[in-house]
């Protein structure tokens, strides 16, 4: 693993299009500055990994599971509830968090 | 109704695979259930895993994620309203009554194209285990 020091103020720089700006260091906390494409996902590693263990667990379901999740399900929809699964999706852009 | 499938089972071609699961990228999406609230996510692996599946928006009226825009390009939706969302479901120990839906990384399906990816998003008061138990 490639290990750098920069100050609070200093870039680094991967590629062509990416920047990681030191914003802030406090005691044992670094607060971080990201440009990059919005093709980039730029998330804490925690939440993917929080992902993945969600996912492990999510795939030791059972068809066993199924017949009494149907207590769980909503009553059928009313008409207008056609489009809801499209309704979800805003498609709006939005800034990774940092 | 929501999630109209094909009659043919189409193969899901994931742009990324599952975070857990790097090496399938295959999957097809077939209904649980006789009206569409419940849906199977199989691998097309023999040994691939499979999930539970619900479309949130029958369950959680109040769940309106903001997509990355990039994820339209990348399923390569023309309309983000085309788009189905799929959350999976997780049975803690078999316990049905204790089942959650992931709504922080919901499957984001383009059903046209056939392609569909797990997004992670930037919400974070998106739960990733929301109970399904009302």
């Amino acid at each position: 693993m490639l290990t750098l020091t920069r100050s609070v103020g200093e870039t680094i720089r991967i590629g062509d299009d990416i920047e990681v700006h030191v914003v802030e260091v406090r005691g044992g906390t670094v607060r971080l500055g990201f440009k990059a494409p919005r093709e980039v996902p730029i998330h804490r590693e925690e939440v993917y990994r929080q992902i993945a263990e969600a996912n492990l667990l999510a795939a030791q379901v059972t068809a066993d599971s199924l017949g009494a999740l149907a207590a769980f399900v909503p009553v059928p929809a009313p008409a207008e509830s056609g489009s809801d699964a499209a309704a979800d999706a805003k498609g709006t852009a939005e800034q990774p968090s940092s | 109704m929501t999630a109209v499938l094909p009659a043919s089972v189409v193969v899901l071609g994931l742009v990324d695979p599952l975070p857990g699961f790097p090496k399938h990228r295959d999957y097809v999406l077939v209904g649980a259930d006789n009206d569409g609230l419940v849906f199977w996510l199989q691998s097309m692996a023999p040994d691939g895993p499979r999930f539970l599946a619900v479309p949130p928006a029958r369950y959680f009226p109040d769940y309106a994620p903001v997509l990355p825009g990039t994820v339209c390009a990348e399923l390569d939706l023309e309309d983000p309203a085309d788009a189905q969302l799929y959350c999976l479901l997780t049975v803690p120990n078999g316990d049905v009554s204790a089942a959650t839906a992931n709504l922080r990384a919901p499957v984001v399906v383009n059903p046209v194209a056939a392609r569909a990816r797990q997004v992670v998003l930037a919400d974070g008061t998106h739960p990733i285990r929301r109970p399904l138990r009302r």
